[in-house]
Protein backbone atom coordinates (compact mmCIF):
# COMPACT_ATOMS: atom_id res chain seq x y z
CA UNK A 1 0.00 0.00 0.00
CA UNK A 2 1.32 3.21 -0.79
CA UNK A 3 2.24 5.88 1.74
CA UNK A 4 -0.65 8.07 0.58
CA UNK A 5 -3.11 5.65 -0.01
CA UNK A 6 -2.41 4.79 4.24
CA UNK A 7 -2.50 8.59 4.88
CA UNK A 8 -5.96 8.29 3.26
CA UNK A 9 -6.78 5.55 6.04
CA UNK A 10 -5.74 7.41 8.54
CA UNK A 11 -7.37 10.58 7.17
CA UNK A 12 -11.05 8.73 7.04
CA UNK A 13 -10.54 6.71 10.56
CA UNK A 14 -9.21 9.92 12.30
CA UNK A 15 -12.77 11.65 10.44
CA UNK A 16 -14.96 8.88 11.70
CA UNK A 17 -13.24 9.63 15.03
CA UNK A 18 -13.91 12.13 15.89
CA UNK A 19 -17.65 12.24 14.67
CA UNK A 20 -17.70 9.54 17.60
CA UNK A 21 -16.13 11.71 20.03
CA UNK A 22 -18.53 14.75 19.24
CA UNK A 23 -21.17 12.38 19.47
CA UNK A 24 -19.58 10.92 23.40
CA UNK A 25 -19.98 13.96 24.10
CA UNK A 26 -23.18 14.81 22.69
CA UNK A 27 -24.88 11.69 23.78
CA UNK A 28 -22.76 10.45 27.23
CA UNK A 29 -22.62 7.35 28.89
CA UNK A 30 -24.86 7.99 32.23
CA UNK A 31 -23.86 4.60 33.99
CA UNK A 32 -27.29 4.24 35.54
CA UNK A 33 -30.02 2.38 34.75
CA UNK A 34 -32.63 3.96 33.19
CA UNK A 35 -36.22 2.16 34.86
CA UNK A 36 -38.35 4.84 33.91
CA UNK A 37 -37.50 4.25 30.20
CA UNK A 38 -38.20 0.53 30.39
CA UNK A 39 -41.01 0.61 32.30
CA UNK A 40 -43.08 3.50 29.63
CA UNK A 41 -42.01 0.39 26.75
CA UNK A 42 -43.22 -2.16 29.03
CA UNK A 43 -46.21 -0.64 29.92
CA UNK A 44 -47.64 -1.17 26.57
CA UNK A 45 -48.42 -4.63 26.43
CA UNK A 46 -50.39 -6.78 23.10
CA UNK A 47 -53.39 -8.21 24.64
CA UNK A 48 -54.03 -10.56 21.32
CA UNK A 49 -57.46 -9.06 20.75
CA UNK A 50 -57.86 -7.69 17.17
CA UNK A 51 -58.30 -3.73 17.33
CA UNK A 52 -61.85 -2.81 18.94
CA UNK A 53 -64.43 -1.80 16.47
CA UNK A 54 -65.86 0.52 18.44
CA UNK A 55 -66.12 4.64 18.84
CA UNK A 56 -63.56 5.57 21.69
CA UNK A 57 -66.14 7.01 23.38
CA UNK A 58 -67.02 3.68 24.70
CA UNK A 59 -63.52 2.49 25.58
CA UNK A 60 -61.49 3.20 28.52
CA UNK A 61 -57.55 3.24 29.31
CA UNK A 62 -55.07 2.14 26.42
CA UNK A 63 -57.84 0.91 24.01
CA UNK A 64 -59.33 4.53 24.54
CA UNK A 65 -56.21 6.47 23.73
CA UNK A 66 -55.10 4.46 20.71
CA UNK A 67 -58.61 4.73 19.44
CA UNK A 68 -58.40 8.50 19.92
CA UNK A 69 -55.29 8.88 18.17
CA UNK A 70 -56.51 6.60 15.63
CA UNK A 71 -59.50 9.03 15.16
CA UNK A 72 -57.21 12.15 15.64
CA UNK A 73 -55.72 10.80 12.74
CA UNK A 74 -58.62 10.82 10.48
CA UNK A 75 -60.02 14.30 12.00
CA UNK A 76 -61.53 13.72 15.18
CA UNK A 77 -61.10 16.95 16.75
CA UNK A 78 -63.56 15.75 19.68
CA UNK A 79 -60.99 12.87 19.63
CA UNK A 80 -57.75 15.12 19.78
CA UNK A 81 -59.56 16.76 22.45
CA UNK A 82 -60.06 13.80 24.91
CA UNK A 83 -56.62 12.86 24.16
CA UNK A 84 -55.50 16.49 25.44
CA UNK A 85 -58.26 16.81 28.40
CA UNK A 86 -57.32 13.14 29.66
CA UNK A 87 -53.46 12.99 29.09
CA UNK A 88 -52.28 16.86 29.98
CA UNK A 89 -52.53 15.74 33.74
CA UNK A 90 -49.78 13.13 32.61
CA UNK A 91 -47.68 15.44 30.68
CA UNK A 92 -47.82 17.95 33.73
CA UNK A 93 -46.94 15.92 36.62
CA UNK A 94 -43.90 14.66 34.22
CA UNK A 95 -42.74 18.17 33.90
CA UNK A 96 -43.35 19.00 37.11
CA UNK A 97 -41.36 15.33 38.84
CA UNK A 98 -38.47 16.71 36.54
CA UNK A 99 -38.22 19.56 38.74
CA UNK A 100 -39.60 22.58 36.50
CA UNK A 101 -41.62 25.39 37.64
CA UNK A 102 -45.18 26.33 36.67
CA UNK A 103 -44.51 28.14 33.88
CA UNK A 104 -41.85 25.60 32.84
CA UNK A 105 -44.33 22.82 33.08
CA UNK A 106 -46.88 25.01 31.14
CA UNK A 107 -44.25 24.99 28.27
CA UNK A 108 -43.72 21.31 28.47
CA UNK A 109 -46.96 20.50 28.13
CA UNK A 110 -47.80 22.68 25.26
CA UNK A 111 -44.26 21.54 23.28
CA UNK A 112 -45.21 17.94 24.01
CA UNK A 113 -48.54 18.63 22.58
CA UNK A 114 -47.17 20.32 19.65
CA UNK A 115 -44.54 17.21 19.24
CA UNK A 116 -47.90 15.22 19.00
CA UNK A 117 -49.70 17.11 16.40
CA UNK A 118 -46.34 16.59 14.50
CA UNK A 119 -46.46 13.04 14.81
CA UNK A 120 -49.98 12.12 14.61
CA UNK A 121 -49.49 9.96 11.50
CA UNK A 122 -46.09 8.81 12.16
CA UNK A 123 -46.03 7.13 16.02
CA UNK A 124 -45.65 3.66 14.65
CA UNK A 125 -47.98 1.92 17.89
CA UNK A 126 -51.08 3.97 18.10
CA UNK A 127 -51.11 2.12 22.14
CA UNK A 128 -47.40 2.94 23.05
CA UNK A 129 -48.80 6.49 22.73
CA UNK A 130 -48.76 6.89 26.89
CA UNK A 131 -44.85 5.43 27.05
CA UNK A 132 -44.45 8.32 23.88
CA UNK A 133 -45.65 11.05 25.75
CA UNK A 134 -44.11 10.18 29.27
CA UNK A 135 -40.76 10.01 27.41
CA UNK A 136 -41.34 13.25 25.21
CA UNK A 137 -42.07 15.44 28.24
CA UNK A 138 -38.78 14.23 30.23
CA UNK A 139 -36.96 14.87 26.96
CA UNK A 140 -38.78 18.40 26.97
CA UNK A 141 -38.29 18.52 31.00
CA UNK A 142 -34.74 17.77 30.65
CA UNK A 143 -33.82 20.20 27.44
CA UNK A 144 -35.97 23.00 29.38
CA UNK A 145 -34.04 22.58 32.50
CA UNK A 146 -30.51 23.13 30.41
CA UNK A 147 -31.59 26.11 28.56
CA UNK A 148 -32.70 27.47 31.87
CA UNK A 149 -29.81 26.56 34.26
CA UNK A 150 -26.80 25.32 31.45
CA UNK A 151 -26.61 22.13 33.32
CA UNK A 152 -28.74 18.84 33.21
CA UNK A 153 -30.69 17.85 36.00
CA UNK A 154 -29.58 14.98 38.39
CA UNK A 155 -30.25 11.73 36.92
CA UNK A 156 -33.35 10.05 37.15
CA UNK A 157 -32.52 7.15 39.34
CA UNK A 158 -30.28 9.68 41.77
CA UNK A 159 -32.78 12.18 42.05
CA UNK A 160 -36.34 10.05 42.55
CA UNK A 161 -34.35 8.88 45.84
CA UNK A 162 -34.35 12.12 47.70
CA UNK A 163 -36.39 14.33 49.30
CA UNK A 164 -37.92 17.19 47.45
CA UNK A 165 -40.05 20.28 48.56
CA UNK A 166 -41.00 20.69 44.78
CA UNK A 167 -44.04 19.55 45.08
CA UNK A 168 -44.68 21.56 48.77
CA UNK A 169 -48.03 23.92 47.36
CA UNK A 170 -47.99 27.58 48.52
CA UNK A 171 -48.08 28.75 52.00
CA UNK A 172 -51.78 30.21 51.57
CA UNK A 173 -53.08 27.22 49.91
CA UNK A 174 -53.09 25.43 53.52
CA UNK A 175 -56.34 25.45 55.11
CA UNK A 176 -55.12 24.74 58.46
CA UNK A 177 -52.17 23.77 60.50
CA UNK A 178 -53.16 19.74 59.88
CA UNK A 179 -52.55 20.47 55.57
CA UNK A 180 -49.16 21.88 56.67
CA UNK A 181 -48.08 18.92 58.96
CA UNK A 182 -49.41 16.73 55.64
CA UNK A 183 -47.68 18.52 53.09
CA UNK A 184 -43.93 18.66 54.91
CA UNK A 185 -44.48 15.07 55.67
CA UNK A 186 -45.37 14.63 51.81
CA UNK A 187 -42.02 16.43 51.37
CA UNK A 188 -39.80 14.76 53.38
CA UNK A 189 -40.58 11.19 51.19
CA UNK A 190 -38.53 10.33 48.52
CA UNK A 191 -39.43 11.28 45.01
CA UNK A 192 -40.22 7.97 43.64
CA UNK A 193 -43.32 7.88 46.58
CA UNK A 194 -44.23 11.32 45.67
CA UNK A 195 -44.59 10.69 42.18
CA UNK A 196 -46.39 7.59 42.50
CA UNK A 197 -49.06 9.23 45.11
CA UNK A 198 -49.72 12.25 43.26
CA UNK A 199 -50.29 9.56 39.93
CA UNK A 200 -52.25 7.76 41.76
CA UNK A 201 -54.09 10.03 44.02
CA UNK A 202 -53.52 13.27 43.07
CA UNK A 203 -54.02 13.37 39.67
CA UNK A 204 -56.87 10.04 39.94
CA UNK A 205 -59.12 9.66 37.84
CA UNK A 206 -59.56 6.36 35.93
CA UNK A 207 -55.94 6.50 34.03
CA UNK A 208 -53.81 6.60 37.17
CA UNK A 209 -53.09 3.03 37.03
CA UNK A 210 -52.13 3.02 33.53
CA UNK A 211 -50.13 6.39 33.78
CA UNK A 212 -48.74 4.91 37.23
CA UNK A 213 -47.54 1.99 34.71
CA UNK A 214 -46.24 4.15 32.28
CA UNK A 215 -44.11 6.34 34.45
CA UNK A 216 -42.23 3.47 36.95
CA UNK A 217 -44.07 0.83 37.84
CA UNK A 218 -43.91 -2.65 36.51
CA UNK A 219 -47.25 -3.88 36.34
CA UNK A 220 -48.37 -5.84 39.62
CA UNK A 221 -46.15 -3.80 41.50
CA UNK A 222 -47.98 -0.44 41.67
CA UNK A 223 -50.48 -1.72 45.01
CA UNK A 224 -47.61 -2.70 46.98
CA UNK A 225 -45.47 0.42 46.38
CA UNK A 226 -48.28 2.79 46.91
CA UNK A 227 -48.77 0.86 50.44
CA UNK A 228 -45.39 1.69 51.37
CA UNK A 229 -45.22 4.71 50.31
CA UNK A 230 -48.76 5.65 52.03
CA UNK A 231 -47.38 3.85 54.98
CA UNK A 232 -44.10 6.03 54.92
CA UNK A 233 -46.20 9.03 55.26
CA UNK A 234 -47.91 7.74 57.80
CA UNK A 235 -44.84 7.53 59.71
CA UNK A 236 -43.59 10.76 58.83
CA UNK A 237 -47.21 12.35 59.57
CA UNK A 238 -46.80 10.80 63.24
CA UNK A 239 -43.61 12.74 63.53
CA UNK A 240 -45.07 15.61 62.59
CA UNK A 241 -47.27 15.06 65.65
CA UNK A 242 -49.80 12.82 64.02
CA UNK A 243 -53.01 13.27 61.99
CA UNK B 1 -57.74 -18.01 7.39
CA UNK B 2 -54.92 -18.70 10.87
CA UNK B 3 -56.37 -16.56 13.72
CA UNK B 4 -52.92 -13.95 14.39
CA UNK B 5 -52.12 -15.21 17.96
CA UNK B 6 -49.70 -12.73 19.71
CA UNK B 7 -48.16 -14.24 23.14
CA UNK B 8 -48.53 -12.00 25.80
CA UNK B 9 -45.56 -10.98 27.23
CA UNK B 10 -44.57 -13.02 31.06
CA UNK B 11 -43.42 -11.17 34.26
CA UNK B 12 -40.04 -12.88 33.45
CA UNK B 13 -39.93 -10.66 30.11
CA UNK B 14 -40.50 -7.57 31.51
CA UNK B 15 -37.10 -8.27 33.53
CA UNK B 16 -34.91 -9.26 30.53
CA UNK B 17 -36.31 -6.69 28.35
CA UNK B 18 -35.33 -4.03 31.00
CA UNK B 19 -31.62 -5.37 31.22
CA UNK B 20 -31.74 -4.95 27.55
CA UNK B 21 -33.11 -1.59 27.15
CA UNK B 22 -30.55 -1.09 29.62
CA UNK B 23 -27.64 -2.93 28.06
CA UNK B 24 -28.48 -1.50 23.91
CA UNK B 25 -30.12 2.18 24.66
CA UNK B 26 -26.65 3.93 24.56
CA UNK B 27 -24.98 1.82 21.34
CA UNK B 28 -28.36 2.25 19.48
CA UNK B 29 -29.12 5.74 20.36
CA UNK B 30 -25.09 6.74 19.07
CA UNK B 31 -26.32 4.47 16.20
CA UNK B 32 -29.28 6.21 15.20
CA UNK B 33 -28.38 9.75 15.46
CA UNK B 34 -25.19 8.88 13.11
CA UNK B 35 -27.29 6.79 10.60
CA UNK B 36 -29.77 9.78 10.52
CA UNK B 37 -28.97 13.05 11.84
CA UNK B 38 -31.96 14.94 10.35
CA UNK B 39 -34.77 12.58 11.59
CA UNK B 40 -35.71 12.27 15.16
CA UNK B 41 -33.50 9.80 15.94
CA UNK B 42 -34.32 9.73 19.90
CA UNK B 43 -38.16 9.08 18.99
CA UNK B 44 -36.92 6.76 16.36
CA UNK B 45 -35.44 4.81 19.38
CA UNK B 46 -37.83 5.00 21.78
CA UNK B 47 -40.46 3.27 18.93
CA UNK B 48 -37.84 0.66 17.88
CA UNK B 49 -37.74 -0.50 21.68
CA UNK B 50 -41.50 -0.41 21.36
CA UNK B 51 -41.71 -2.39 18.60
CA UNK B 52 -39.54 -5.15 19.76
CA UNK B 53 -41.53 -5.16 23.21
CA UNK B 54 -44.95 -5.66 21.52
CA UNK B 55 -43.18 -8.46 19.58
CA UNK B 56 -40.84 -9.94 22.29
CA UNK B 57 -42.29 -13.24 23.47
CA UNK B 58 -42.11 -14.23 19.57
CA UNK B 59 -38.71 -12.94 18.81
CA UNK B 60 -36.12 -16.20 18.89
CA UNK B 61 -33.86 -14.70 22.31
CA UNK B 62 -30.53 -14.67 19.76
CA UNK B 63 -31.90 -12.58 16.80
CA UNK B 64 -33.55 -9.75 19.87
CA UNK B 65 -30.85 -7.57 19.24
CA UNK B 66 -31.13 -8.10 15.22
CA UNK B 67 -34.61 -7.40 15.51
CA UNK B 68 -34.26 -4.14 17.34
CA UNK B 69 -31.43 -2.99 15.05
CA UNK B 70 -33.95 -4.31 11.81
CA UNK B 71 -36.81 -1.56 13.68
CA UNK B 72 -34.45 0.91 14.38
CA UNK B 73 -32.94 1.35 10.58
CA UNK B 74 -36.72 1.00 8.95
CA UNK B 75 -37.83 3.46 11.32
CA UNK B 76 -35.19 5.86 10.34
CA UNK B 77 -35.54 5.02 6.41
CA UNK B 78 -39.11 5.97 7.32
CA UNK B 79 -38.57 9.33 8.91
CA UNK B 80 -35.44 10.65 6.82
CA UNK B 81 -36.72 14.01 5.11
CA UNK B 82 -35.90 13.17 1.62
CA UNK B 83 -34.01 16.06 0.05
CA UNK B 84 -32.90 17.46 3.06
CA UNK B 85 -30.70 14.67 4.38
CA UNK B 86 -27.54 15.87 3.28
CA UNK B 87 -25.64 18.77 5.21
CA UNK B 88 -23.92 21.69 2.88
CA UNK B 89 -20.93 20.58 2.25
CA UNK B 90 -18.63 22.80 3.94
CA UNK B 91 -14.65 22.65 3.80
CA UNK B 92 -14.46 24.76 7.17
CA UNK B 93 -16.42 22.27 9.28
CA UNK B 94 -15.02 19.10 8.52
CA UNK B 95 -17.22 17.06 10.96
CA UNK B 96 -20.43 18.69 8.93
CA UNK B 97 -18.29 17.63 5.82
CA UNK B 98 -17.81 14.34 7.10
CA UNK B 99 -21.47 13.65 8.45
CA UNK B 100 -22.70 14.73 4.26
CA UNK B 101 -20.49 12.30 3.17
CA UNK B 102 -21.48 9.22 5.41
CA UNK B 103 -25.21 10.50 5.16
CA UNK B 104 -24.63 9.97 1.02
CA UNK B 105 -23.88 6.26 1.34
CA UNK B 106 -26.42 3.66 0.66
CA UNK B 107 -27.92 2.74 4.07
CA UNK B 108 -26.15 -1.22 4.49
CA UNK B 109 -23.23 0.20 4.22
CA UNK B 110 -23.77 3.75 6.32
CA UNK B 111 -24.67 0.85 8.98
CA UNK B 112 -22.15 -1.46 8.39
CA UNK B 113 -19.49 1.86 8.97
CA UNK B 114 -21.21 3.93 11.37
CA UNK B 115 -20.68 0.24 13.58
CA UNK B 116 -17.18 -0.07 12.67
CA UNK B 117 -16.99 3.50 14.10
CA UNK B 118 -17.80 2.23 17.45
CA UNK B 119 -14.76 -0.88 17.59
CA UNK B 120 -17.66 -3.68 17.07
CA UNK B 121 -15.60 -6.45 14.95
CA UNK B 122 -16.97 -8.25 12.06
CA UNK B 123 -18.85 -11.00 13.97
CA UNK B 124 -20.66 -8.52 16.39
CA UNK B 125 -21.74 -6.10 13.84
CA UNK B 126 -23.12 -9.19 11.32
CA UNK B 127 -25.68 -9.99 14.28
CA UNK B 128 -26.69 -6.47 14.50
CA UNK B 129 -27.67 -6.25 10.74
CA UNK B 130 -28.48 -9.66 10.27
CA UNK B 131 -26.18 -10.85 7.66
CA UNK B 132 -23.10 -12.77 7.15
CA UNK B 133 -19.33 -11.65 8.55
CA UNK B 134 -18.00 -12.07 4.97
CA UNK B 135 -21.06 -9.45 3.93
CA UNK B 136 -19.92 -7.34 6.94
CA UNK B 137 -16.34 -7.27 5.31
CA UNK B 138 -17.22 -6.64 1.99
CA UNK B 139 -19.65 -3.65 2.67
CA UNK B 140 -16.75 -2.05 5.20
CA UNK B 141 -14.82 -2.04 2.08
CA UNK B 142 -17.03 -0.43 -0.38
CA UNK B 143 -18.23 2.09 2.12
CA UNK B 144 -14.09 3.21 3.19
CA UNK B 145 -13.77 3.48 -0.68
CA UNK B 146 -17.30 5.59 -1.35
CA UNK B 147 -16.12 7.49 1.37
CA UNK B 148 -12.89 8.46 0.34
CA UNK B 149 -14.21 9.18 -3.29
CA UNK B 150 -17.07 11.51 -1.71
CA UNK B 151 -14.24 13.62 0.55
CA UNK B 152 -12.24 13.91 -2.36
CA UNK B 153 -8.73 12.46 -1.21
CA UNK B 154 -9.66 9.83 -4.05
CA UNK B 155 -6.47 10.07 -6.49
CA UNK B 156 -3.87 11.40 -4.20
CA UNK B 157 -1.66 8.59 -5.06
CA UNK B 158 -2.58 8.57 -8.76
Amino acid sequence: MSTSAVSEEDDLARRLGDLRDALIEAIPADGASDELGAAAIVAQRPTGEAPAPASWRELEGYDRHARCLVAAREGDRAALDALVAELTPLVWNVARGNGLDVPAAEDVVQNVWLALLRHLHRLAEPRALVGWLVVTARRESHRSWRDSRGTAPLLDDTAEQLPSEMWLPEVETLRDDRDRRLWRAYGRLSRRCQELLRLTVLAGRAEYRAVAEALSMPRGSIGPTRGRCLSALRVELEREGGA
Amino acid sequence: MRPVVILSPRPDDETAFAAFYDRERLLLARFAALMSPHADHAAAVHDAFTRTWLHWPDIDPTRRRTRLYDEVRTLLAERTPTGSALPERDDEDEPAETLAALSALPEELRAALVLRTWDLDDAAIATLLGCEPDAVRDRLVLASSMMRELLGTEGDDG
